[in-house]
């Protein structure tokens, strides 16, 4: 399991483990019922403080991705992906309202938020 | 829970008064001690063993009061001083015949792993170690009862980077345990950067922040920016403002009506610890 | 083992393992004023357990290590319990030691020991511990309040009575013993002595466990 973070990205450290380990999730290299690193463990390992990775798996259970047993740890939930997903690409959706929203004020075409959206896609 | 509860706190020694009205470290964290030296941390960290008397308040450890139950209270706790107080004519292996019968959880085994871990040669006088093994050793003592609450009173300032890191390894593996907490006092901002759960900041013998690594991390920014953009909403929720004639430059702690008076001719930059120490010293100067 | 024995342990432990020259010096000096006068036996039997007591607090102190005694899971009690037991165990050790030597010289050099066969061996053996636990039970609560180096400087002024009363109690007793023996009762002296000894002493721990149970370390 790989989980690079930096210190220097603006993104919130506990942010960046999250969305990191949904990734893993979405992609099928967590899989339900695979147990996650304790949070002390895990804040050892990354050199982050413990509060930190306890906020990344609040955030990771809000979202339904894992669950925690108290006194046994945390485990990757055996809620059905897809519904996951979906409720991922909802959030997409809707920041892409917003996206195309602005792009109109300014007077941005299709066609040039499409190229715009193509090379930064490419970049990342 | 809290580990350390200090309530109306008040010690004077010369010039300096500590004064902490109110002061709760949490059980199961790493808390950094961060100031200036003459700041009051080691004051604090003598009170709190009992090495220096309260002259009013009251500081509770596990729940005990420091005044009359300290003999119970250090079975518990694993401290390091500056200097270390060991005994200089004898050898560690020496020290520990000595020292180890007086604590009942004592564990050999735990000893002997740190002994490897850090190199450290058991047969050698505690005065013939270099100053960094002099405090692995201490480390080594302080750790091997497996107490529930470690003190380090400036255990890594002067050593070198490598040294520095071993020992906050091994106090993070230490914290494996969600019963065991250590405060430790530096002025080494870049451990406390890499080791804290939380961060308590002194400035002249009082408690000036306290706060938990994730909002330090996030919430704490450098404010830069041209001289106009300074309004007065924001010249108040800035902490230690410094203006020159290029533009101005102060700490922000974000809050949701203050993201939103940020203009775009303003920088804003990531707080570390160091700057969060810088600024806050500043800005009590006035 | 209890704390106080645990304490107790560690003292001994590194005086004789680790302050080698204190324990040796120690010997030394009591055997020299044990064997060269007479009069000196008792300056050897206060001269022990003082550099005993001193010699590691005074190394405590400039190492620093004495911090390590607040530190550990005792109580200031405690501490003061065991820093007088080791006084008596000190006293008690170098007395017999001296009062062996002066059997030997008893037995070798029968009419220079001639006023100590008078007096006998357990008034002799309860002045030489009597004039120890004075002295021990002096120095204690002044090293606890004012450090080691006050102290010496404060009891170098007594120095000088010690040998004083040792030898002028000694030439007295030279003189007057074989002339009055019948009349003076040496058990009273021996007594006395040792009952002042531990009325010192006692009184020297309750004074010194209130020293302690305030005592900072800056």
């Amino acid at each position: 399991m790989d989980i690079i973070i930096s210190n220097q990205s603006a993104t919130p450290l506990y942010l960046q483990i999250s969305e990191q380990m949904k990734h893993l999730i979405v992609t099928g290299e967590l899989t339900a019922g695979d147990m996650l690193p304790s949070i002390r463990g895990l804040a050892k390992d990354l050199k982050v403080s413990i509060i930190t990775t306890k906020k990344a798996y609040e955030e990771l259970e809000e979202g339904g991705f894992i669950e925690t047993l108290p006194g046994k740890g945390s485990y990757v939930s055996t809620v059905n992906l897809d519904i996951l997903k979906e409720a991922q690409i909802s959030k997409i959706e809707e920041s892409l309202h917003d996206i195309i929203e602005s792009a109109k004020k300014i007077g941005l075409s299709k066609a040039e938020l499409k190229e715009r959206i193509e090379l930064l896609y490419e970049e990342e | 829970m809290n580990v350390i509860e200090i309530d109306n706190v008040k010690k004077t020694l010369g010039n300096f008064t500590l004064d902490i009205p109110h002061l709760a470290i949490k059980e199961g964290y790493i808390t950094g001690f961060i100031g200036q030296n003459g700041s009051g941390k080691t004051t604090t960290l003598k009170l709190i063993m009992n090495l220096l008397k309260l002259d009013g308040g009251q500081i509770k450890v596990f729940g005990k009061d420091v005044a009359t139950e300290s003999k119970q209270i250090h079975e518990q706790i694993g401290f390091v001083g500056e200097p270390t107080g060991y005994m200089t004519e004898a050898t560690l292996e020496q020290t520990k015949q000595m020292i180890a019968p007086f604590y009942k959880t004592w564990d050999d085994a735990l000893f002997n792993k740190y002994v490897k871990a850090f190199q450290l040669d058991t047969s050698k006088k505690i005065k013939e170690l270099s100053q960094g093994q002099n405090k692995q050793a201490a480390l080594i003592m302080a750790l091997s009862h497996r107490p529930k609450l470690i003190l380090l009173d400036e255990a890594t300032a002067n050593l070198d980077p490598v040294i520095r890191a071993q020992i906050l390894d091994i106090l993070m593996e230490h914290m494996q345990s969600e019963e065991v907490s250590v405060f430790y006092s530096t002025h080494i901002t870049s451990d406390l950067d890499k080791a804290s759960d939380y961060v308590v900041m002194m400035n002249n013998g009082k408690v000036v922040l306290y706060e938990d690594k994730e909002t330090l991390d996030s919430k704490y920014l450098i404010i830069k920016g041209p001289k106009k953009a300074l309004n007065d909403t924001l010249e108040k929720e800035l902490i230690g403002i410094q203006k020159n004639a290029f533009g101005f430059e102060g700490l922000a702690r974000l809050s949701e009506n203050m993201a939103k008076t940020l203009g775009n001719e303003l920088i804003c930059e990531k707080a570390n610890i160091e700057d969060i120490m810088i600024f806050t010293q500043r800005g009590s100067r006035k | 083992m209890s704390t106080t024995t645990l304490l107790i342990r560690k003292e001994l432990m590194y005086l004789f393992r680790n302050l080698k020259f204190t324990w040796v010096t120690t010997l030394i000096l009591v055997l020299v004023f044990a064997v060269v006068y007479p009069g000196a036996n008792l300056v050897a039997c206060i001269i022990g357990p003082y550099m005993l007591v001193y010699g590691v607090m005074a190394h405590e102190e400039q190492s620093h290590s004495d911090v390590l005694n607040y530190t550990l899971p005792v109580s200031r009690r405690e501490l003061c319990r065991s820093k007088y037991l080791l006084g008596m165990i000190y006293t008690l050790v170098v007395a017999i030691g001296v009062l062996g030597i002066l059997a030997i010289g008893m037995q070798l050099a029968p009419t220079r020991y001639e006023m100590f066969r008078v007096l006998g061996t357990f008034n002799v053996l309860y002045i030489l511990i009597g004039g120890a636990l004075t002295y021990t039970a002096l120095i204690i609560p002044i090293i606890y309040k004012f450090g080691c180096i006050k102290m010496r400087m404060i009891m170098a002024l007594t120095y000088g009575v010690v040998f004083g009363i040792s030898f002028s109690v000694t030439n007295i007793l030279k003189e007057v013993i074989p002339q009055v023996s019948e009349d003076i009762n040496f058990s009273l002296i021996g007594g006395c002595t040792l009952t002042i000894g531990i009325i010192a002493y006692v009184i020297s721990y309750v004074i010194s466990l209130n020293i302690l149970k305030n005592k900072e370390y800056k």
